[in-house]
């Protein structure tokens, strides 16, 4: 199609017809928007009143999303985009766990019937560690999930109370405790660098987490952003952000630990046991396609990515009325190779430097690899990051693209 | 509009031409317009306040920059008089355009604000129109003001000038009294032009400007002889001889005319667009009429202080060529040498009268041509002679020799300060503080004292006048003039980012200085420099010697930590919008400094804080 005389944000059928064949496996992601409280730091498209708009509460989310899923699969057919079973499906939020297991079963059988689900399939829900009672679980583990995330944070109650989050690390053990009893497998997110916490409170949480035989363990630092409680926080100066020093730190002590425990690191961070990587989460890295179902989530198929309305009322209206709830922008051959780079670059399977060499007519010289040294190193085609490479991911990224993409 | 055609042609006796000679703020353009409102030459509805200051930049600074000629007709008794006003700049920097101004005139009115006083700056332009030999009509402004000291001022000034109190004028250029009698006194006092109608044409190029419709005007008195419409113009010293496009007065609009008689002051339009053909000082002769000799010119103006000059986009360094050889074209005192910096790249080093000249020019640059500039810190020149008898003229500090140095020469100036006599201790003070040497101390009526310094003129272009007139609470008024030069003992400061020298920053200071050049520089980046992956020294060194050093700690996390589906889209921009501000970032060496780092660098804004104080105190007790 000719876009010389249309602007991106592109519409549903304008980034239908601009769709370029791909073969990549095929991943579905379900956004659940409900919380019973808003935690201090978070940003993300959620809410805390359970009913968001007309015809748009709990009860009702599901047929919404089932009816999201028929109009997807009928823009598909429409511009000849391959239906493929899903090889993953995750459930992220918000709290999955807000809506109950019949209801979540709901939703993964309106997949199933529209695109089917790959026998064995990773599907995975994120879980708030009070939100859980332990018949839940196992009839979550019923319905076919396979996997759980649960949000501990941290096991330091100061730490928690700063955070502003809800559960006590009693019921946080207690839910990892019965999630593993009904045979999921489990993952706890944790995160470093809160405003105050202390070297130990950090150590004493990776130590116990990685003792309880989790699976996978994600550790994320905490990121303030301006529009939310902890960001008002610290515009009155009431809480500091932790130094750049203090969270490599941070971020070195958890490697360590997590390493010794034997979890390995697979992405920037994520940690897990030989083969119990997030199967979702690596489609992301390594560019499959996968569907976002529910306001705010974001798709990618091929050159194409969109997103839902993250407002619910629009959003709602729009399933409603059977359109559907996007907008999203189509990406040339640069913003591809972009993407390959700081994707590839976050990765312990690495970048692949000899496709991209390919791609963009250039040869990686040696004085570009001599210039990243201790950051990244070269092997077998492709460029590894190291532990001081993986905390300056962003600066190797921007100077790959600088060679590559000029 | 009820103004009729004005007379155009005038015989030498009703031709008066004269300068106004004052200081900043005495009301030299108001009286300016309002000899032009009285005179008829402008209407109401013409007149805009301050007609003759029309660029932008001298409205806004309320000062005069460039001299111009207005011509106006004025009646006393039976006759019409022309009456040429040329304009002079009243700021220290710009002397040498008062000289050339005053070259043109055969008197000067002396306008002094009677609540004020007489000025250093007032005091150093009537010498120069004394020494022209001009008639002096000495004018008290602001006489209806409440805070007017009239007989003080007034009995000064008959000190002065040696005059009867009778001879000083009063006049109030706000509200128009006296400028009648103003008028009547420039027609009976200032006599007419004294050249010979009948000689050689001979006119003196006063000034020169470039007009982007219509190339280069022209300003010119005619000293001997005429010059007609359809004369062949020969400029003597550059030899190009054409056919004007046109000739005219200015009155204030440009109003051609056929001719051009002895004592008339005009311009000259030839089309020329180079602006090296127009040379102030120049004598233009015609060849009806040929002269053999040309009139004495002006002396060319010597830079004071050089600074580079440098686009902030490398492409637009072509138009800052551009640019500088229009402005010289009315600006003939900017002298410029194309100059490569390895932080900047390619740009000028550009000699300047002073430190307001310099601001002025680059303001102009910016404004009326569009051209991004960074400067360098300014300097003066300095004489080096070497171990080997040879000799190095240093304009820049990267040209400073480190070895085999025999001696250093500076140049200095001659200072006068006038300040009321409390203040005479601090100003003292600041003196010896710039290593200035005193010559002498007078007082002027009862409570104002001039005190002459023999300083280097290095000392003065930083800032002295700001720190003058905050010590002296605005009071004190300063004026300098070149005075030679002397030994000094100075050393070229440099500095180093990550070990790579960068030359933008260099400076030539006194010994005694040059440990808080460093000390303030280093810190100073350290403030401005972003963090980057590794670890940056900042080092201030003489030769080899390090004498001061900062650290730039590394960047220990660069990574957004979380980047999932929904966050690759937002990563991607975020990532294109840092490259971008990279991409405008200077380079050296590895270490990537934003334009910003570097103009606030050079900016003379001054760092004080304890630890600075500190050290300091510590490093003069050594």
């Amino acid at each position: 199609m000719n876009f010389s005389n249309t602007l991106p944000p592109y519409s549903p059928d304008d980034l239908g017809n601009a769709y370029s064949f791909s073969d990549s496996p095929f991943r579905v992601y379900v956004h659940i928007p409900f919380c019973k409280k808003r935690c201090g730091y978070c940003n993300f498209n959620t809410f805390t009143s359970f009913s968001l708009a007309p015809g748009f509460d709990k009860n009702t989310y599901p047929s919404l999303l089932e009816r999201e899923i028929k109009r997807v699969k009928r823009w598909q057919e429409e511009h000849a985009i391959p239906l493929k079973p899903a090889s993953s499906v995750f459930f992220g939020g918000g709290t999955p766990t807000a809506l109950s297991p019949s209801q979540l079963s709901k939703i993964l059988e309106a997949i199933r019937d529209a695109w089917g689900i790959e026998e064995g399939a990773e599907i995975s829900t994120e879980a708030n560690p009070d939100s859980v009672e332990g018949k839940e679980l196992f009839d979550l583990k019923k319905a076919g999930f396979t996997r759980v995330s649960f949000g501990v944070q941290s096991w330091e109650p100061r730490i928690l109370r700063i955070l502003d989050r809800t559960h006590s690390p009693a019921a946080a053990w207690r839910s990892i405790r019965k999630a593993r009893k009904a045979g999921l497998s489990c993952s706890a997110d944790l995160i470093y660098a809160a405003p105050s916490e202390k070297r130990k409170e950090w150590i004493r949480t990776v130590r116990l987490t990685s003792s309880l035989g989790l699976d996978h363990v994600s550790c994320y630092a905490l990121s303030i952003y301006p529009r939310t409680k902890m960001g008002r926080q610290l515009e009155k100066g009431l809480i500091a952000e932790e130094s750049d020093g203090a969270q490599a730190r941070d971020y070195e002590l958890a490697d360590s630990i997590l390493s010794r425990r034997g979890y390995k690191w697979y992405e920037v961070s994520n940690w897990a046991r030989e083969g119990k990587e997030c199967l979702h989460n690596i489609g992301y890295w390594k560019n499959d396609d996968w569907i976002g179902l529910g306001p705010g989530a974001h798709s990618h198929f091929s050159n194409l990515r969109f997103w839902d309305f993250s407002r619910p009322g629009p959003w709602a209206s729009a399933v409603q009325k059977g359109d559907l709830p996007w907008e999203g922008e189509v990406l040339g051959q640069k913003e591809r190779e972009e993407e390959e780079i700081f994707l590839g670059l976050r990765l312990k399977t690495g970048l692949d430097l000899e496709k991209l060499e390919k791609e963009s007519g250039k040869k990686a010289k040696s004085d570009l690899i001599s210039s990243f040294y201790g950051l990244a190193y070269l092997k077998e085609g492709a460029l590894f990051p190291t532990l001081r490479g993986r905390l300056l991911n962003d600066f190797l990224a921007r100077s790959l693209m600088d060679y590559f993409l000029e | 509009m009820a103004k009729s055609e004005p007379e155009t042609f005038f015989p030498q006796e009703l031709i008066r031409n004269f300068s106004i000679i004052a200081h900043i703020d005495h009301g030299k353009s108001t009286l300016a317009d309002r000899i032009l409102s009285l005179t008829g030459a402008l209407s109401d509805r013409q007149m805009r306040e301050q007609y003759l200051d029309s660029m932008d930049i001298e409205r806004e600074r309320g000062i005069t920059i460039k001299s111009q000629a207005v011509t106006v007709n004025w009646v006393k008794g039976k006759k019409t008089y022309a009456l040429s006003m040329i304009d002079t700049p009243g700021h220290v920097d710009f002397n040498y355009e008062v000289s050339r101004a005053l070259a043109a005139c055969e008197g000067c009115v002396l306008l002094v604000d009677a609540t004020q006083g007489i000025e250093a700056q007032t005091l150093s332009n009537l010498y120069l129109a004394m020494q022209n030999d001009l008639t002096i009509i000495p004018v008290l402004n602001k006489i209806d003001l409440p805070g007017a000291k009239t007989e003080e001022v007034r009995s000064t000034l008959c000190d002065l000038l040696g005059v009867e109190s009778g001879e000083v004028l009063e006049v109030s250029a706000k509200t128009g009294f006296g400028v009648k009698e103003l008028l009547d006194a420039i027609v009976e006092k200032i006599p007419a032009p004294s050249g010979n109608p009948e000689g050689p044409t001979r006119a003196l190029i006063f000034d020169s400007q470039y007009d982007a419709y219509r190339g280069i005007i022209t300003y010119i008195r005619v000293v001997d002889g005429s010059i007609e419409a359809r004369d062949r113009i020969i400029q003597m010293k550059s030899g190009s001889s054409l056919v004007p496009l046109e000739l005219g007065i200015v009155d204030p609009f440009m109003r051609p005319v056929e001719m051009l008689t002895t004592g008339q002051v005009g311009y000259v339009i030839t089309g020329i667009k180079d602006v090296r053909q127009a040379q102030v000082g120049d004598t233009i002769t015609c060849e009806r009429n040929e002269a053999k000799e040309p009139l004495k010119g002006y002396k060319a103006p010597e830079s004071m202080v050089y600074a580079g000059l440098f686009p902030l986009e490398t492409d637009q360094f072509p138009l800052l060529r551009q640019s500088l050889d229009k402005l010289r074209l009315n600006d003939a005192s900017i002298s410029y040498t194309p100059e490569t910096s390895s932080a900047l790249g390619f740009g000028f080093r550009c000699g300047f009268l002073g430190l307001l000249h310099m601001q002025i020019v680059i303001e102009r640059l910016e404004r009326e041509f569009g051209v991004d500039l960074i400067s360098t810190a300014p300097n003066v020149h300095y004489r080096v002679e070497m171990a080997d008898g040879s000799e190095v003229i240093v304009t820049n500090p990267t040209q400073f020799p480190e070895n085999k140095v025999k001696a250093v020469w500076e140049p200095v100036i001659e200072a006068s300060i006038i300040t009321p006599k409390d203040y005479v201790g601090d100003v003292m003070k600041l003196c010896q503080e710039h290593r200035g040497k005193m010559l002498g101390m007078e007082y002027l009526g009862t409570d104002r004292v001039c005190l002459r310094y023999k300083m280097p003129t290095g000392e003065i272009i930083f800032g002295f006048f700001d720190q003058l007139k905050s010590r002296t609470k605005g009071y004190a008024t300063l004026d300098y003039a070149p005075a030679g030069e002397e030994k000094a003992d100075l050393v070229r400061v440099d500095i180093l980012i990550h070990g790579e020298l960068s030359d933008a920053l260099s400076a030539i200071c006194h010994k005694d200085k040059a440990y808080e050049y460093g000390l303030k520089m280093t810190k100073k980046l350290k403030k401005l420099i972003p963090r980057q992956q590794f670890e940056i020294p900042i080092q201030a060194a003489i030769g080899q010697r390090i004498i001061a050093r900062e650290t730039i700690s590394p960047l220990r996390k660069d990574v957004l930590a979380k980047c999932y589906g929904g966050d690759i889209t937002r990563k991607r921009k975020l990532l294109e919008k840092q490259r971008e501000g990279k991409k405008k970032m200077k380079m050296i060496g590895n270490v990537a400094i934003p334009q910003e780092a570097f103009i606030s660098a050079l900016s003379l804004e001054d760092l004080d804080d304890k630890d600075i104080r500190e050290k300091l105190k510590a490093h003069a007790k050594k």
